[in-house]
């Protein structure tokens, strides 16, 4: 018994290796495909979040300005998957400027450039806009820390930000929550920013596939039944054997 | 190997059987069938909750040739199970690489739900279908059966691997005479694949 059981387990492992080997994406096998619903809103989901997605929001909001610049403040998008704190005095204060104007807009990542190191944005990107009102001076730094955290759809620990969307530039950022979907990272100030990851997307096959995956289904039960006939089929013929009848051509 | 089913006795035994061996290559047939199934669904999680819950349902509650008690059964059941789980932790070691989800309640919970209904299916139902005609048998044919509806899913580069793994899980089944022991064993491989 046990001498089968470690010729089984050695035969396993081989496959184990050779699997490893072949598939080199990096994403363990499970066996089974479960995946949980996930809660992000995409603009733009990919094929496999695509059923029951919800449209992220955007925010505007106006920061007021004293001498000193901005007081201590937060920002978020109505569904929090973008959430900013600024410190006081984040916002420098302009001549001739009383507020700021901060926009938040969740874009595609289809709309920027992708992200480098073979990595694929994770989630959407979210262009953060910061102007002086009323002189409608941009915004371009912050003088005094502030927090970002983000939500995200899937695992993952790489955050880029980008002044133009254009050339990223990865932030120092780590996971804060038990289940690793919101990442915080110093907020450097307006401009794009998204979250990345290395795991292979996650496949939906196309239309056509799933179609195909009905005749699999059929397919596999046919032949399931055809083992389970094969079986029958074994134990008639033994039982013919034992009782001394010649066995059916 | 030292358990074995015996044979249905008589034609009377015939058409249960049958009965038992179409519904057990539907249920295949469906598991084989879950891309499509989920793509007609807004909600696919409720999909497959349902579809592994109705396989447990189904699975726990149709009538096959009774599993065959083992000599020192608990014994068997300790060691069988712990050679599975080692061997599935060692192979999550050899293969690296990263966890396909996030591992929160809902997901062990899902991946645990999935794993004992694959293995009243394949373990309980398919094998004790296949049983009469030989361990050696019912362990090969339950575990291509494991491997073949896991292909739409995951693509024919796991059929290898899961055909070792469904023959880990079957032998686990014959030497025990039952398919708890694979069904700790998948619950807790699929753990380790998440941690």
């Amino acid at each position: 018994m046990l001498t089968t059981g470690l010729a089984v387990t050695v035969v396993y492992l081989l496959a184990v290796v050779a699997t490893a080997a072949f598939r080199g994406d990096g994403a363990r096998p499970l066996f089974d495909g479960f995946v949980p619903p996930s809660s992000y809103r995409f603009v733009d989901p990919p094929q496999f979040f695509a059923p029951g997605n919800v449209q992220p929001g955007s925010m505007a909001t106006t920061l007021a300005l004293g001498p000193d610049g901005s007081g201590p403040a937060g920002f978020a998008t109505p569904d929090g998957q973008f959430v900013v704190n600024l410190a006081r005095g984040a916002i420098q204060a302009a001549p001739g400027a009383t507020s700021v104007q901060v926009q938040v807009t969740p874009i595609a990542p289809r709309h920027t450039r992708p992200v480098p190191g073979g990595l694929r944005a994770n989630g959407n990107v979210y262009e953060v806009n910061m102007r002086y009102e009323p002189t409608g001076t941009q915004v371009t730094r912050l003088v005094r820390p502030a927090t970002l955290l983000m939500e995200l759809p899937e695992l993952g620990n790489a955050l880029f930000v980008s002044p133009d969307g254009t050339r990223w530039t990865r932030l120092r950022s780590r996971p804060v929550s038990a289940d690793q979907l919101t990442l915080t990272a110093n907020f450097t100030g307006p401009g794009f920013y998204v979250a990345a990851t290395d795991l292979p997307e996650l496949v939906v096959q196309p239309a056509g596939a799933q179609r195909s995956a009905i005749w699999i289904g059929i397919a596999t039960a046919s032949g399931a039944l055809v083992l389970f006939a094969v079986g029958a089929l074994v134990v008639v013929r033994r039982r013919r054997v034992r009782e001394g009848r010649p066995a059916a051509p | 190997m030292t358990a074995t089913l015996s044979p249905p006795a008589g034609s009377r035994r015939a058409a249960p059987v049958a009965t038992t061996a179409v519904i057990a290559a539907i249920g295949c047939g469906l598991l084989a069938a879950r891309p499509a199934l989920v793509s007609m669904s807004s909600r696919p999680a409720a999909v497959l909750v349902c579809l592994f819950s109705l396989l447990l349902i189904v699975g726990l509650s149709m009538r096959i040739p009774p599993e065959t008690r083992v000599t020192g059964a608990r014994h068997h059941f300790v060691m069988t199970t712990a050679l599975g789980v080692v061997a599935f932790a060692v192979g999550r070691v050899l293969i690296g690489g990263h966890a396909p989800i996030t591992i929160t309640l809902w997901s062990l919970a899902a991946n645990s739900l999935a794993a004992v209904a694959e293995e009243v299916w394949f373990r309980r139902v398919c094998f004790g279908v296949l049983a009469p005609a030989g361990t050696a048998f019912a362990i090969v044919a339950s575990s291509a059966l494991f491997a073949v509806v896991h292909v739409s899913t995951y693509g024919v580069s796991v059929l290898p691997l899961d055909v070792a793994a469904g023959a880990l899980l079957g032998w686990q089944r014959a030497t025990t005479g039952s398919w708890r022991a694979p069904a700790l064993t998948h619950v807790l491989a699929n753990v380790l694949v998440l941690l």
